[in-house]
């Protein structure tokens, strides 16, 4: 039922201008600075990089099943719309779809989440004078950082291991019932080996990827009251060094940015980055986005902006194409990009 | 041995060879499943001084091997293979010689690059796991296997212990003669488990076989696998077992779910907090828990070789147990087809040659050799048999295909040759197995009548031919915690999960 509110929920807010593919680039996180550009545009940035692993069969399948339930439709162009009753049918789970933030903390869930999860199963483990047990994660930076942070808590674990469920106790209790006991199924600690999903599909009658979702809720739960609350020292730790940002700009435009910031123009970049056109402006965009300053009107005139503004307000549209073929032909499609974005802004 | 391993004592075997192992000579060692086998290795590993290289055949074997270990504090040690990301091998490459005991599969071995690094090293023991793979005759057979000679001479010829759990005298004459060791010491040890009754039963279709499953399961409390060759029916079987048995935790795993939710359920199992599993032969390798009573095969793998290494997972504590066949007629059919798609037939290969004709002619881009599945639609298995043998004639060379209409009409009469070879040998392997399961006589004399000459006597009852009696089994049951499930628990379950039960 979640994962399909949320995929009902995605096609409505994209409205048919985006095919079912760029859906899925959004739920698995892809960092394509297109499927960056929809989740903002289309104010489904929640949404993005909460299902990584997500399979495109299982996603096809989950497609297929809301088509049969007649919750959306194929149009002409093959791209999905919702119907009536997909609309009335998603009214009525509309809470359910809250508690994510996906773009947020995109890089920093996977982490975050590792890390908690294998320092509770070496505290609860040492505690207990367990020292041999095999780890749930065997990602050599989390191990490092737990092995750290272990070191420094050691002696107090029963401190720690008291503290730990006093934020998780109040964290998880904003969540339902069955979400926080999902959750705590998870948990790996001394002696007890956390459900697979498998397992908890089983004994909570939900789907896999309904269960995994769920779990991200949980965890993303974790991430948001940590940074606003401060009541949750312990869990802060655990996002030591990791950079909270909505989804950070590529390594390639972070150059182009440096270039930039050094006054080099558009051709100059060119030639030194020894990059096309296309990519440059690519990067532009990306750096439009992430950017709080960023010199819009260099690249275009504030005519051209309200002409593209007016397009999209009488057209209802942010489909790049329609608007292209609506504005001046002098104006491009990287100035369109542009605007859409300092008109989001 | 306890300071390094925990165990008081050697088990069979053990000491003979650890102690040759040591004296620096070349050893083959044939001991049953479940005896310890990995210890003639683990245990010199720490004593020398220098590195040990134990090359082994399945990748998720060896990962698991170096997870225990590190549990086990045996911090050095590493598991090479194709799969390690890059930058990960890379940093694990530069500081090789900080490893005592490296795991390497064949693959990874063929590569000189590779056996540049390892040759750096003071390399005191080269170890063959599952050394029947290196013989044609034996079930598992690795071409890559075939050249470790080389690779052994390339290291200067360091002691070499071959180890195997299923080689017939045959096997084990191939052993010898492929590593070119004639001098090897051999250590070989009866296989027969005399704690592990055999009990064959004949059914009338799928559906008795789940109704016997279900009654067996709810009489005896006790850990218990059950294997099968398909997937979807260890999935089923596992949903409808829970169904009806309401008190036992019921899980399946098979090689087509992700590597942590398997960790989790093969952990869980050795926690007792799940004690039936609906596996595959994917499951078990490795797999340490002593304390299985009860192996039931609602499908016969393919070959004996693979069902004493299954069965054996059984009774590891010496504890009675016991192993089930439920067969029905239609089984032979279903595993006759699978021995056949094992292999690939020689018109799905002459497609696909005609199929890389056609890509060079028209020069359209060619997939790497090692990608070849996607050209066919054929089993891994099935692949990989076509790549080595054309790599065998030279039509692949360093990942790429050197092939033309010439050469290939020249090699092909030699792969149809092999191919039929290999189909009759398989298919041998099968009906031997099945007329096992259909035998009159003593099951467990004729299992193992192939591997040795002389039995011990069981320890309980002996097998379904020679009276077995199911009221006379009577294992300990487990002692099960209740749990408290409803989600609204769950602040007590955190508590518990996290040590706080005391407070």
């Amino acid at each position: 039922m979640l994962f399909q509110g949320i995929l009902v929920d995605c096609f409505q807010k994209i409205n048919q201008e985006r095919t079912s593919s760029s859906v899925y680039n959004l739920l698995i996180g892809k960092k394509a600075i297109q499927t960056i550009q929809d989740a903002r545009f289309y104010h489904i940035a929640d949404y993005y990089g909460i299902y990584p692993g997500l399979a495109k069969d299982d996603y096809r399948i989950q497609l297929n099943q809301l088509i049969e339930l007649d919750y959306l439709r194929e149009d002409n162009e093959k791209k999905l719309q919702i119907t009536k009753k997909g609309r009335s049918w998603l009214a009525s789970c509309k809470t359910n779809l809250d508690g994510f933030a996906g773009a947020k903390y995109a890089n920093v869930m996977e982490t975050f989440k590792q890390r908690l999860l294998l320092f509770i199963q070496t505290i609860t483990n040492t505690s207990k004078k367990q020292y041999l047990f095999i780890p749930i994660s065997d990602n050599y930076e989390v191990e490092q950082f737990v092995k750290g942070f272990y070191k420094q808590y050691k002696q107090r674990s029963k401190e720690v291991l008291h503290q730990l469920y006093k934020e998780l106790e109040k964290a998880l209790s904003g969540l339902s019932d069955l979400e926080a006991s999902m959750f705590v199924d998870r948990i790996t600690s001394y002696y007890s080996y956390g459900s697979s999903l498998q397992q908890l599909s089983q004994d909570y009658q939900l789907s896999i990827p309904d269960c995994f979702l769920i779990l991200q809720k949980g965890f993303y739960r974790l991430l948001r009251v940590q940074e606003y609350d401060n009541d949750y020292p312990m869990l802060r730790l655990f996002t030591k060094n990791l950079a909270i940002s909505d989804t950070p700009l590529s390594q390639t435009a972070q150059l182009t940015l440096r270039l930039l910031q050094k006054k080099h123009s558009f051709k100059e970049i060119m030639q030194i980055r020894r990059l096309k056109a296309n990519t440059i402006q690519d990067h532009l965009v990306e750096i439009a986005m992430h950017e709080a300053e960023f010199p819009f009107f260099d690249y275009l005139d504030s005519a051209i902006y309200e002409e593209i503004k007016e397009v999209v307000h009488s057209k209802q549209t942010y489909r790049l194409k329609e608007i292209k073929n609506n504005v001046n032909p002098d104006i491009s499609y990287f100035q369109i990009r542009l605007a859409l974005v300092l008109y989001n802004k | 041995m306890y300071r390094h391993f925990n165990y008081d004592s050697f088990r069979q075997g053990q000491k003979e060879i650890i102690s040759d192992v040591l004296h620096g000579k070349d050893v083959l060692g044939v001991l049953p499943t479940g005896s310890g086998k990995s210890i003639c290795y683990q245990l010199p590993a720490k004593l020398v001084d220098g590195v040990t290289i134990v090359v082994s055949p399945l990748i998720s074997l060896m990962i698991d091997q170096v997870k225990e270990l590190k549990a086990a504090g045996f911090k050095d040690v590493i598991a090479l293979n194709s799969f390690l990301p890059f930058i990960e091998q890379q940093r694990v490459l530069n500081n090789l010689d900080s490893y005592r005991l490296i795991y390497v599969s064949p693959e990874w071995l063929q590569k000189r690059k590779h056996q540049n690094y390892l040759k750096q090293l003071p390399v005191k023991l080269f170890v063959v796991d599952e050394a029947h793979c290196i013989s044609q005759w034996g079930h598992e057979f690795r071409p890559d296997y075939q050249r470790l000679h080389e690779v052994i001479e390339a290291l200067n010829h360091p002691p070499v212990l071959a180890l195997s759990a299923t080689a017939t005298p045959d096997v084990q004459a191939d052993i010898i003669q492929s590593l070119n060791k004639p001098a090897m010491k051999r250590h070989i040890y009866p296989m027969d488990r005399n704690n592990i009754a055999f009990c064959v039963k004949e059914v009338d279709n799928d559906q008795e076989k789940l109704e016997r499953i279900a009654e067996l399961t709810k009489s005896y409390f006790v850990p218990a696998l059950i294997y099968f060759t398909s997937r979807q029916t260890a999935e089923e079987t596992a949903l409808s077992l829970s169904a009806k048995l309401p008190k036992r935790n019921v899980a399946y795993y098979h090689g087509g779910m992700e590597a942590s939710e398997r960790l989790r359920i093969q952990q869980q199992f050795m926690n007792n907090q799940i004690d039936i599993i609906c596996c595959t032969s994917a499951f078990g390798m490795g797999i340490n828990k002593p304390d299985i009573r009860l192996v039931i095969h609602y499908h016969l793998p393919l070959q004996i070789e693979s069902y004493i290494q299954e069965v054996g997972r059984a009774g590891r504590d010496g504890e009675s147990s016991v192993g089930v066949i439920l067969y029905h007629k239609g089984d032979f059919r279903l595993s006759a087809n699978m021995v056949k798609n094992e292999l690939p037939s020689i018109e799905v290969i002459d497609q696909l040659i005609a199929t890389i004709l056609t890509c060079q002619s028209t020069q359209v881009d060619l997939p790497s050799p090692e990608q070849l599945h996607i050209l066919l639609d054929i089993n891994e298995g099935a692949a990989r048999f076509i790549q080595r043998q054309l790599q065998k004639y030279g039509l692949i060379r360093d990942s790429e295909w050197f092939i033309d209409e010439k050469k290939w009409k020249y090699v092909r009469e030699g792969i149809v040759q092999y191919l039929e070879e290999r189909q009759l040998y398989k298919n041998d392997k099968l009906n031997e197995l099945y007329r096992w399961v259909q035998t009159g006589k003593c099951l467990r004399q004729t299992l193992y009548q192939p591997f040795q000459d002389e039995f011990g006597e069981p320890t309980e009852q002996c097998c379904s031919n020679c009276g077995f009696d199911w009221n006379k089994w009577v294992p300990e049951p487990l002692f099960k915690m209740p749990e408290a499930s409803s989600p609204l628990n769950w602040r007590i379950k955190l508590q518990k999960t996290l040590n706080m039960e005391e407070a």
